[in-house]
């Protein structure tokens, strides 16, 4: 730790720099010092690592610079134009590497983006400047080295520690009786994942089925057969669904999944009263003599079936994967 | 020992905190936290003994607390201090009363909460005309050239920090001034001309 005798401090990882405000940490002797301001004044927060009781770090969703978002999205705009219009080769390499800029930004902002808290015995207060979740361990690791040479070491098992200084919030441990009520619903997650992970794979199926016979004529849509499969299919998908819905409405914190599980039982609403009524509409329409224009209407009617089924379907299954882990974790909880 | 939630600020049960790294979901709105706790937590808070404050006869009391016994002095103003009122700042014990921290008098770093960053101040200022019209350079330029000679002294910021800031701003401020000098001269020397 080189640091000037004038300025005592050393930048730790994570800085906010906004067009007009900002935030760093800095590591000193004997605390930590959060500097938050403008771009001309600054405000100094000091935590003493002797005081320091807890770190928080709460997992969330977080822009970051929308300075940075807005010269990003600009710069795609702008070069994604310029190559659209132009035939210079090297437009759309430079167009691309924009694009990738805001899809990576879009995803740390909603996968690995976090707000860190410090909890002292008279305050708890926010870091600005630990907006991402692996900026927030490096200075954590650097951070735990100080208070542990400020506090010393924390026993592996805090629970006699606990009990000297006396629990404020004594919240009972999760007893042995509930063990088969945790096991029971530990099965009930796992087959409500299952379920959720086949309506979605259905989907999918579905999607492809349908993009495939986009540009097939009112007569092959029309054959039994493959109405019989599609409506089988739907069905199916109807099935696993409502199934799904029923093993998870008890945890509360899948509530996003159920959501996508109700989108998609409305989509398979729409998409059966197309199947059952398809061949009357068919028939009417051929009466009248507007086959060509049916087909028509029909292909784009398959055209968004296919991407709503696209987007439900692979949404669904993303949506799952980020649960699973929680799930895996042993956190879900029904309370 | 209480910790509470960031999101719902609702008390989070012990036995969340098992280790000093805990991954966790918060029982009350479903977040997702990382707590880690610090033998701090768990440390006895200091209980100030009531005896030791009573003030029996011909005794000192506080100057805040006329009840209360002295049991130090204000190593600044040396007020006599109880065991509420004594504050322990760099070693030092001092007075609630000298703990006001916008005391010029008392330059104590540990204690600044706030500075005015004077550099950025004139640095904006000198590139407010380049961004907008040459004319204001003739108010700016020499407001920028005062604050770097009245705050060219002045402590900046507790965070290394340099004072390039106040040089690259004198130059702005004084090829400013210059080119008013050089604009006001053209324009006496056209008007001279002009007249003959």
């Amino acid at each position: 730790m080189r640091t000037r005798p004038e300025f005592p401090y050393t930048r730790l990882a994570g800085t906010l720099r906004g067009f007009i405000g900002k935030a760093s940490l800095w590591e000193g002797t004997d605390h930590l010092l959060s500097v938050t301001g403008t771009r001309f004044s600054e405000d100094y927060r000091r935590f003493y690592y002797r005081d320091i009781e807890a770190i928080l770090v709460q997992k969330c969703m977080r822009s970051g610079s929308i300075g940075l978002w807005i010269v990003c999205i600009f710069a795609c705009i702008i070069t994604s134009s310029i190559a659209i219009r132009s035939s210079n080769k090297i437009a759309w390499p430079i167009a691309c590497v924009f694009i990738l800029l805001v899809l990576y930004r879009l995803v740390v902002s909603i996968l690995y983006s976090c707000r860190c808290y410090i909890q002292t015995a008279v305050s708890r207060e926010e870091l600005p400047s630990l907006q991402r979740t692996w900026t927030a361990q490096k200075t954590l690791g650097r951070l735990r080295i100080n208070i542990a040479e400020a506090q010393g070491m924390l026993p592996e098992n805090i629970a006699e520690l606990r009990e000297a200084a006396g629990a404020v919030n004594a919240t009972p441990e999760p007893v042995e009786a509930n063990t088969a009520n945790a096991n029971r619903q530990e099965e009930s997650a796992s087959l409500g994942f299952n379920l959720a992970i086949a309506t979605f794979i259905l989907l999918l199926v579905d999607a492809a089925i349908s993009l495939w016979f986009l540009n097939a004529p009112s007569r092959v849509l029309n054959s039994i057969w493959l109405r019989s499969f599609s409506i089988g299919l739907i069905l199916a998908e109807g099935a696993a669904a409502v199934l799904a819905l029923l093993k998870l409405s008890k945890f509360r914190h899948l509530r996003p999944l159920r959501y996508v599980l109700f989108a998609t039982l409305a989509f398979l609403a729409v998409e059966i009263w197309f199947s059952l009524y398809f061949r009357e509409i068919y028939t009417q329409i051929t009466a009248l003599g507007a086959a060509t224009a049916f087909d028509r209407v029909s292909h784009w009617v398959q055209l968004i079936s296919g991407n709503l089924a696209i987007l439900l379907g692979a949404g669904g299954l993303l949506l799952v994967l980020l649960k699973w882990q929680t799930y895996r974790r042993g956190n879900l909880s029904t309370a | 020992m209480l910790i509470l939630c960031p999101n719902c600020s609702g008390a989070l049960p012990d036995w969340l905190l098992r280790t000093n790294q805990t991954k966790s979901v918060c029982p009350g709105c479903y977040k997702d936290l990382t707590i880690e706790v610090f033998p701090a937590l768990f440390r006895e808070r200091t209980v100030i003994d009531r005896g030791a404050l009573a003030l029996n006869e011909g005794e000192a009391c506080c100057y805040e607390h006329a009840t209360k016994r002295a049991v130090s002095l204000c190593n600044r103003c040396g007020r006599f201090l109880c065991a509420l009122c004594e504050v322990d700042v760099d070693n030092a014990v001092w007075c609630p009363g000298c703990l006001q921290l916008d005391r010029p008098d008392l330059g104590v770093k540990a204690l600044k909460k706030h500075r005015t960053l004077y550099d950025s101040i004139a640095l904006g200022i000198s590139l407010c005309p380049a961004l907008l019209f040459f004319y204001p350079s003739v108010i700016t330029a020499p407001i920028v050239v005062y604050l770097a000679i009245r705050h060219w002294k002045t402590p900046s910021s507790l965070i290394p920090r340099n004072k390039w800031r106040f040089v690259v701003a004198v130059i702005i401020a004084s090829l400013e001034l210059a080119m008013v000098a050089l604009i006001v001269i053209s324009i006496i020397v056209a008007a001279q001309k002009a007249r003959r």
